[in-house]
């Protein structure tokens, strides 16, 4: 997460990407990303987790996942 | 075009991680490409709502230019390689923490 943060940073300081004024809450962490592109980087990666749990899972009652 | 170069750079680094430097494997197993084949929709749906309102913009030099779902297809290494690390960190740490036991150590 800190990783793709600093990749974040880079990106919108070199202007890969830019946010509308207009559309985002205006807080910014060191006056460079939306505090929004902040939440995304943690809910995603905790999405991301909390999906590959489910499924492990959901399929473990199936017989497509062995005991080890 | 930079951000194509990092996204590269960023599916290359997420792969040697998963296969080499934490050994978690997820690449061979069934179950990560059925978490990331629902991930995917979800992306490039919110990337279409990203970049139809204008909320995100991308700078057209920096890019390839092919564009799917309004957004570069940059976009789609970028997801990949972060759904993967961030995996790939998470089973090698649950591994650590709980060895055996863990869901995600079954195979598939």
């Amino acid at each position: 997460m800190v990783v793709y943060l600093a990749w974040d940073f880079w990106a919108v300081a070199n202007k890969n990407w830019s946010f509308d004024q207009k559309q985002i809450l205006g807080v910014r962490l060191l006056n460079r990303v939306p505090i929004e592109e902040v939440a995304f980087f943690v809910i995603v990666p905790l999405m991301t987790i909390i999906t590959f749990l489910a499924l492990n899972k959901l399929l473990a009652k199936t017989k497509f996942v062995q005991e080890p | 075009m930079i951000y194509s170069d990092i996204a590269l750079d960023a599916v290359l680094l997420a792969v040697l991680t998963d296969l080499f430097l934490l050994r978690t494997q997820l690449l061979t197993r069934g179950i990560f490409w059925i978490t990331y084949g629902l991930i995917l929709p979800f992306q490039l749906l919110t990337n279409w709502w990203l970049t139809s309102k204008n909320i995100v913009t991308y700078s057209a030099t920096e890019i390839i230019g092919k564009r799917l779902a309004g957004a570069p297809i940059e976009d789609l290494l970028f997801g990949f390689s972060m759904i993967l690390a961030t995996l790939s960190l998470w089973v090698f740490i649950s591994k650590k923490i709980n060895p055996g036991k863990q869901q995600s150590d079954r195979p598939l």
